[in-house]
């Protein structure tokens, strides 16, 4: 199908953008690094495309549903918000380089749908209603805000002992201002996603693994956001926390559907 | 009087008990290694399955490690007392820190106060210092462009100047009260619903009516203040070749109360019923009575052979004089196709033989049946006569209450992480050709942003 297409030069263009914004960060170029933001957000227009073909493509094949409800949609959906967050994030902020470090989780992620059954398939009842799609962005803005948070965080640590203090700060922000987005949505997926149980399932909260672990991650960057804005870290230690939040991120994104079963065990 | 000067004198033994309390349940270390705490036992929760039979526990871990799991209450962790009494630390520590901060925050934040010393507006984290060439009132230029980005304006008009104040987003230095305060409302309606909700399961036959459901967990059986009718049963598969994918499940419910009918609803999967404090889901479904049709090709020795179709449980005659019956049967075994298990009477002396028969030949070889050299299944067809519907049980009066509880997080989290406080001085003075602006700019978060914003606003003002 179309969309495939798409999304496989989706794929090719952000490894092109990351070895870009790699060699932008080599050579301190603000000039390669617009490039490199330009190639991103290339990449990431095509799977824009890609994303709507898709939803097209499966009312075509009488399936029709917003298309995130298998892990090869999730996953790719899941690349397509990263980008478009990490893209209004550096344009906004006027950030250098740390595409260097966001882009391997872009195309990381898109790379290993690859080997994932790509069928459009219809969806089980259980996921046939309104709520899925704001349920589902929401989620994914969230875990992609934190993706965002990690790729800073792990530039942040690069940087930290040869990088001037006006950059570390600028990282410094964009590690909260990307946790902060993330912490909205998160809140709002969670929610969204008790209300849809609850009026479904008949049950707001049942301890599902995917729910407790999506509580667990909202509760680690609770306590990153009270650390530092109550507490007073910032830099190093919040650099850390983003990046031990993202692994908890990723464990309630994919590791919930790879090791422990429940309510989200679909894909 | 001897009884105050008692409690007095007891306050004064121990001036400090009530105020550990209070400094320790109002220390943010407190809060973020109960978080963090939370998340680890939460964690340990995802790990070990909850509320799963002993067998399940004895298998996975052994007996001694079943005996530990009970003594820590890990098969039943959220509702185990440590995770409880974490919860309400917890809240404590909460509701202690909203209470100790928010009336100073509250204070410093009512009223917006200018800065008549032109150094203290220099020394804010931004600051600019403009001149402005123009007959026109520079205050008046810089008020209408701090308002027009929506900032609230003071302003004094003295004879040394125009004094300014102005500020915006004070709302998210509120945001992380108000998500405590949702967080609180949220506990409070899901502890309403533990001691007031109830949630079971019942199984209604096509045709039949009930006023009882089976509690979860204890299996007791609950009256219900009516009775719910399933008048039809129905499954929807997708139109598509391969498979036959289930699209929906419908079942067709009546509530009856004083031998009335109260109201009919046909619901489906993501979409109940609600009557008197009760909703009922779509959750499951069996079939209750069916008739299975299996064609068999059986291939005789000597003669040609022949398809022949027979129905589950019924005798017939694999050839003249062997009776047979199938007894058992599976749709799919092991992904291998349909299985029909055959008892066969091979010379009618009522000396039977159980022989299992697949879509392939070549199994029945080993079994000798006089005259008979193979059967194998050609085609198998279930037709379902009624259904039982299995429906989710559900009263729980908390839900409103979590729900404005949900609401209030999110406005709050919205609040405090998606708006920023801003603030910005200014003394506007007659200065060389035309006006001095001292322009100094605060925020409490999200500096990076804030400087192109400061930016924006200086040049908005050179520009006009």
């Amino acid at each position: 199908m179309m969309n495939e297409k798409f999304t496989t030069a989706a794929l090719a263009v952000y490894f092109i953008a990351w070895l870009i914004y790699t060699i932008s960060y080599l050579r301190k170029s603000e000039q390669i690094n617009r490039v490199a933001l330009y190639t991103a957000a290339t990449g990431g227009a095509l799977q824009v495309i890609g994303f709507f073909l898709r939803w097209y493509e499966s009312y075509q094949v009488g399936a029709g549903h917003f298309p995130a409800a298998n892990l090869y949609e999730a996953l790719v959906f899941f690349a397509m918000v990263i980008t478009l967050i990490f893209l209004v994030i550096e344009y906004r902020f006027r950030l250098k380089w740390i595409g260097t470090f966001v882009m391997p989780v872009v195309f990381l992620t898109l790379g290993y749908t690859s080997f994932l059954n790509n069928e459009i398939e219809p969806l089980v009842p259980a996921l046939q209603s309104n709520w899925l799609t704001v349920h589902v962005i929401t989620s994914f803005l969230g875990y992609a805000g934190f993706a965002v948070a990690f790729g800073a965080g792990i530039f942040y640590l690069f940087q930290e002992k040869r990088a001037e203090q006006s950059l570390l700060d600028a990282v410094d922000n964009t590690i909260y201002v990307a946790v902060g987005f993330g912490f909205i949505t998160l809140t709002l997926g969670i929610i969204t996603g008790a209300v849809w149980a609850n009026y479904a399932w008949g049950s707001y909260w049942s301890w599902d693994p995917k729910e407790t672990w999506s509580l667990i991650t909202w509760l680690v960057y609770g306590a990153l956001l009270h650390a530092r804005f109550r507490a007073g870290w910032k830099g190093h230690r919040t650099a850390i926390m983003a990046i031990i939040g993202f692994v908890v991120t990723l464990f309630c994104f994919l590791g919930v559907n790879l090791f422990l079963s429940g309510l989200h065990s679909y894909a | 009087m001897p009884k105050e000067s008692a409690s007095d004198s007891v306050k004064q033994q121990q001036p400090g008990f009530i105020d550990t309390l209070w400094n320790f349940f109002s220390s943010i270390k407190l809060t973020v290694v109960l978080l963090i705490v939370i998340a680890l036992f939460s964690m340990v929760g995802t790990f070990i399955q909850q509320n799963s039979d002993p067998e399940v526990y004895i298998r996975l871990y052994g007996e001694a490690g079943y005996k530990l799991i009970r003594v820590l209450q890990l098969d039943n962790l959220y509702s185990a007392w440590y995770f409880q009494l974490l919860l309400a630390l917890f809240m404590m520590n909460l509701i202690v820190c909203s209470l100790e901060r928010f009336p100073s925050l509250w204070r410093s934040l009512k009223r917006l106060t200018l800065l008549a010393n032109p150094d203290h507006i220099m020394k804010q984290p931004f600051s600019a210092k403009l001149q402005l060439a123009g007959k026109t009132n520079a205050a008046s230029k810089l008020e209408r462009v701090l308002m027009q980005s929506g900032y609230k304006v003071v302003r004094l008009n003295s004879s040394e100047g125009v004094f300014m104040a102005s500020e915006k987003g004070r709302i998210s230095r509120f945001g992380p009260y108000i998500t405590h305060f949702g967080i609180v409302i949220t506990i409070i309606g899901a502890m309403i619903g533990g001691v007031r909700g109830v949630r079971g399961y019942v199984e209604i036959p096509e045709g039949q009516l009930v006023n009882y459901f089976y509690e979860s967990g204890t299996h007791r059986k609950i009256a219900l203040p009516f009775y719910v009718k399933c008048e039809d049963f129905k499954i929807v598969y997708y139109d598509q070749k391969k498979g036959r994918m289930p699209k929906d499940y419908f079942s067709k419910l009546a509530v009856y109360e004083n031998d009335e009918l109260i109201m009919r609803k046909t619901i489906e999967v993501n979409d109940p019923l609600k009557y008197k404090g009760f909703t009922f889901y779509q959750a499951n479904y069996r079939p209750r009575t069916y008739t299975v049709d299996i064609e068999f090709q059986i291939d005789y020795e000597g003669s040609s052979p022949r398809k022949l179709t027979v129905t589950y449980g019924e005798e017939f005659f694999l050839k003249k004089g062997i009776k047979a019956r199938v007894v058992d049967f599976s749709e799919n075994l092991n992904n291998m196709g349909p299985v029909a298990i055959l008892e066969i009477s091979p010379d009618g002396n009522g000396k039977s033989k159980r022989v299992p028969v697949f879509a392939h030949a070549g199994i029945f070889k080993h079994v000798k049946v006089k005259g008979i050299k193979d059967i194998s299944i050609t085609d198998f067809h279930v037709k379902i006569l009624t259904y039982a519907t299995g429906l989710q049980v559900k009263k729980d009066p908390g839900v409103p209450v979590v729900l404005v509880g949900f609401c209030i997080i999110s406005l709050g989290v919205m609040f405090s992480l998606g708006i920023f406080h801003k603030r910005i001085w200014a003394i506007v003075r007659p200065g060389g050709d035309g006006w001095e602006v001292c322009l100094g700019g605060w925020t409490y978060k999200n500096r990076g942003g804030f400087e192109r914003h400061f930016q924006e606003i200086v040049s908005r003002l050179q520009q006009e």
